[in-house]
């Protein structure tokens, strides 16, 4: 009988193509690392923001003959606080797997450095979700399931907007081996507690995950969250998100737009159209007058601008005033963008 | 950031919130333990744990600078 490649595949060697574990996902966390690159504050106990309100009112104006004048106003102040957000992660190693996967000749990685750097990777990806959503500690939100079910509908693709599932799919925010809540606002583990994803389906139009246990999910009523092992109501405390932050109403620091003498804490325009974006005339930041100095190739104020993962280039282009002004932040700017584009960052029209 | 989302922030008008003594950045509790080691003994079981820890807060000094759209299609 002829040896064949069967045969003697108990004594074949075997080859990896590359001497580095291959990651299925994107593990720069762009957005938690731009916020990184800024000077922190340190607090004890709270941030406080000093604000400026609104000027004072008392002002008047006389003739020549003169008269009598307003009573004087304070200038009007107030603060914002901000308290601090602890993220952790927890590993665990085996001693057979620090002692029998050490890197070197024994496997590709030391099993104690995936795990140190993973964690740290896994960190940061979390509290990159948070900031970029609401900080509200919603993960997805469910859709309807029309009876008890392990595989709980999401946020379909097309339906998306203030309440998201699909993208949370796609943005490896919920993932097999996860493990989490689904509930109300008013309880986060309302269906299920602690349950572990088994597996997900990243179709545009049914998204879904399957978990543990069979629960009812009713679209607009039920959020994925992650498990808050220290309240049984409560989501987890976590990061003011970017939709929080740039929004015309709600509260942020303890201040609130909706309170009279406060409408001044809101956003220059958050538009949720769902149909055509429409940035409305004198609705750009800063919009007060032309930038004072070009900054990076870019307008004063306008510091990141960001849709998906890529870059709005043509957003963050400087306007004809500032083209006409500021001749070098054009040439900046070009430099910029050809290098961008030569990284593989995509230009829209 | 999601796919119906675009954000036009001033990083000027957000504040980062950190703590200090170290704590500006992801740190191993067991180097807060000051063991100098990269995970601690579990007792009783034949493991070992670690954990990181990152204190970090975003909060905005200014809000009518920055824009958003939150429903693209």
């Amino acid at each position: 009988m002829a040896q064949t490649a069967s045969s003697i595949a108990s004594v074949t060697k075997d080859a990896w193509t590359s001497e580095r574990l291959v990651k299925q996902f994107e593990d720069k966390n762009a957005p938690l690392g731009r916020l990184e690159s800024v000077k922190g504050t340190m607090i004890g106990t709270q941030a406080q923001v000093p604000i400026y309100n609104n000027r004072s009112g008392a002002y008047t104006s006389v003739g020549a003959a003169g008269g009598s004048l307003n009573p004087a106003q304070a200038q009007q102040v107030s603060q914002a606080t901000y308290t601090l957000v602890y993220s952790w992660f927890q590993t665990e190693l085996e001693t057979s797997a620090l002692a029998q996967a050490g890197g070197g000749m024994q496997s590709l990685i030391a099993a104690k450095d995936l795990e140190i750097e993973g964690g740290l990777e896994n960190v940061k990806h979390q509290m990159t979700r948070q900031l970029v959503t609401n900080g509200d500690g919603i993960v997805a939100a469910t859709g309807t399931s029309g009876g008890a079910s392990t595989t709980v509908p999401l946020t379909a693709a097309a339906s998306e907007g203030t309440r998201y599932g699909y993208s949370a799919l796609k943005r490896g925010w919920l993932f097999p081996g996860a493990t989490v809540d689904v509930g109300t606002t008013a309880d986060t583990d309302a269906l299920v507690t602690a349950s572990t994803i088994s597996a997900v389906s990243m179709s545009t139009t049914a998204p879904t995950i399957t978990i543990g246990s069979a629960i009812d999910a009713t679209a607009g009523t039920h959020f994925v969250y992650i498990p808050n092992p220290n309240s049984t109501t409560a989501a987890n405390p976590e990061l003011n998100g970017l939709r929080q932050i740039a929004a015309t109403s709600g509260a942020l620091g303890g201040l609130n737009p909706s309170t009279a003498g406060q409408e001044f804490w809101q956003a220059a325009v958050r538009d949720t159209s769902t149909t055509v974006f429409s940035p409305r005339s004198g609705a750009q930041p800063d919009a007060s007058g032309p930038p004072e100095r070009c900054e990076r190739g870019r307008p004063r104020g306008v510091d990141l601008v960001q849709a998906a993962d890529e870059l709005l280039l043509a957003a963050a282009e400087p306007g004809p005033l500032h083209r006409r002004r500021w001749p070098r932040c054009r040439e900046r700017r070009r430099r910029q963008v050809e290098r961008l584009e030569h990284q593989g960052v995509r230009r829209r029209a | 950031v999601l796919d119906t989302d675009w954000f036009q922030i001033d990083l000027k008008a957000l504040v980062k919130i950190t703590a200090g003594n170290g704590f500006d950045k992801p740190r191993w509790a067991s180097d807060i333990q000051g063991s100098s080691q990269a995970s601690i003994w579990k007792q009783g079981n034949t493991s070992f744990v670690d954990a990181v820890v990152y204190p970090l807060q975003v909060g905005a000094q200014r809000r009518n600078t920055l824009a958003a759209a939150t429903a693209l299609q």
